[in-house]
């Protein structure tokens, strides 16, 4: 390019072009400027072409895998996509006939993203260290790739709504929203909770469950506490779940039920694990609830550790494979 | 110049340049944070969370490709009126600059296709993180797309009497940011899948 931009003002004439009489006089120079843009398009054209062809060609034509596809596709979509930026910036923007600072201050602007990338990075890149583990990315790489494991090969053409792609886990989701005060294992100990005044219900006491039924839960998650004369620190969730996704939440809290005394069984009481939306009785149901006591003592008993494991395996075998 | 009032920085070249260009070349500066920041936490976050492939595997390869070739030829039709402007053929420089503008134009229509495909299938801005980063960071790129096709009818209105024929230059270099701009978020959100 050099003998073709050789008429480019190196700055310091200004820029009204329109009044200079050398570009007029030399008539070719500007025929040759022309042509020299038509070829560095040419040439940003070919290295499209290459940049599709390459991921094509290693994917569809020969079949490469792991690390040498992944080269193939970093060298051809990327590396190339350097190359024309490069001419882009060269021959388009003409950098390398501005004055010096300028490349610097743009490159110094590189270098900050640069910086900030590296920076980052790691925390973002990597989900757990030595001594800290990032469990929402986690989650949220197990989820998606099982969500995207069940569409099959990843095909470019699907019009699957990808909404449908992360189910509704009501175990996972009982633990981020309602674990922090009412606890994991639903016993109203949660970090949050353990503040709070009064706190928050424990779901694995035998006493809580006295005068509450599957309903009530479904109308406090949905309603909030002070929708059954309880604490207004307990939140309406019905702007968060939808319905289905209410009764699945209900269902665990209703498998942190103790097992009920035999001599107490008067009804078959078998909670219905599985996400069948069970029909709410609207607002006939408030009367009843409403002789809970209002200030119910919530005493978070010791629990021992046979006790734990046994909820714990309760709760693998009933709602882990329910929620999937 | 009658009645119009030049802006000081049309004719003061202090820096060896002319202020309006270094001005343009200080919008790029910014402009390579702003976009480098969202592509930079796009790469993090791509190689953080390999489940996005399933996501970026619905993006249209074709479609992508068609609007580089676009930008590219755009890209093109502003330098040529770059060329012309220098040799003072303000008619031809508008000429060239309205050739951009529709290739603007083209890449816009060809955007709002192609989003309008992806949202009506579902993949809404908050359908997952990879969606999220490919709306943000095409709307940013669009929306400098649309400013610099105003921005350049402008110039193209002005050229055409022959008046500020150096700004024809001033906004190529923009637009060529632009294009460079989409050279990356090509590969980085429909190639690499």
């Amino acid at each position: 390019m050099s003998e073709a931009t050789h008429s480019h003002d190196h700055g310091d004439h200004g820029h009204d072009h329109g009044h200079d009489h050398d570009h007029g006089a030399h008539g070719h120079d500007a025929a040759a400027h022309e042509k020299h843009y038509i070829k560095v398009w040419g040439l940003l054209m070919i290295l499209l072409v290459v940049s599709i062809a390459g991921p094509i060609l290693a994917d569809d034509v020969l079949h490469l895998e792991g690390l040498v596809r992944f080269i193939v596709v970093l060298v051809t979509a990327f590396g190339i996509a350097i190359v024309k930026a490069q001419q882009v910036v060269k021959h388009f923007m003409h950098l390398t006939l501005e004055p010096k600072f300028v490349a610097y201050i743009t490159g110094t602007a590189v270098a900050f993203m640069m910086l900030f990338f590296f920076f980052v990075a790691p925390d973002v890149m990597k989900h757990a260290g030595r001594n800290w583990e990032n469990e929402a990315a986690e989650d949220a790489v197990r989820r998606g790739m099982e969500a995207g494991g069940e569409h099959g090969a990843p095909e470019g053409t699907t019009t699957e709504p990808p909404g449908h792609e992360q189910p509704f886990e009501a175990r996972l989701e009982f633990t981020t929203t309602c674990g922090p005060c009412h606890g994991t294992a639903g016993g109203g100990d949660g970090p949050t909770g353990v503040t709070l005044t009064p706190r928050p219900a424990s779901f694995t006491e035998a006493v809580f469950w006295e005068q509450r039924d599957r309903a009530h839960i479904v109308k406090v998650i949905r309603e909030g506490g002070p929708s059954v004369g309880r604490s207004v620190l307990m939140a309406s969730f019905a702007m968060q779940f939808n319905p289905e996704q209410i009764e699945a939440l209900a269902d665990v809290v209703m498998s942190f039920r103790p097992e009920p005394e035999p001599e107490e069984i008067a009804q078959p009481e078998e909670p219905p694990v599985p996400l069948e939306p069970v029909p709410i009785p609207e607002a006939p149901s408030e009367p009843v609830v409403e002789a809970a006591p209002p200030t119910e003592p919530l005493t978070p008993e010791g629990i021992t550790e046979a006790e734990t494991a046994r909820r714990a395996a309760f709760i693998a075998e009933r709602l882990l494979p329910a929620s999937r | 110049m009658s009645a119009y009032t030049r802006p000081i920085a049309t004719g003061r070249t202090v820096t060896g340049m002319s202020t309006a260009k270094l001005a343009v070349w200080w919008i790029i500066v910014s402009e390579v944070v702003i976009f480098g920041g969202v592509l930079a936490s796009y790469i993090m976050h791509r190689i953080g969370h390999p489940e996005w492939q399933h996501s970026a595997a619905h993006t249209n390869m074709w479609i992508g490709a068609f609007n580089t070739f676009v930008l590219l030829s755009s890209s093109l039709s502003a330098v040529l009126a770059h060329a012309a402007a220098e040799r003072g053929d303000g008619a031809l420089a508008a000429r060239r600059l309205v050739y951009t503008i529709g290739g603007a134009v083209m890449f816009l229509c060809v955007k709002a296709y192609e989003w309008t495909t992806e949202i009506s299938a579902g993949f809404t801005i908050t359908a997952s993180g990879f969606w999220s980063f490919y709306y943000t960071a095409a709307g940013i790129h669009a929306a400098h797309v649309f400013a610099g096709a105003i921005i350049m009818g402008f110039i193209a209105v002005a050229a055409k009497r022959n008046q500020d024929l150096h700004r024809v230059e001033i906004i190529g270099i923009y637009w060529h940011f632009v294009d460079l701009v989409w050279i990356f978020l090509f590969p980085l959100l429909y190639i690499a899948k």
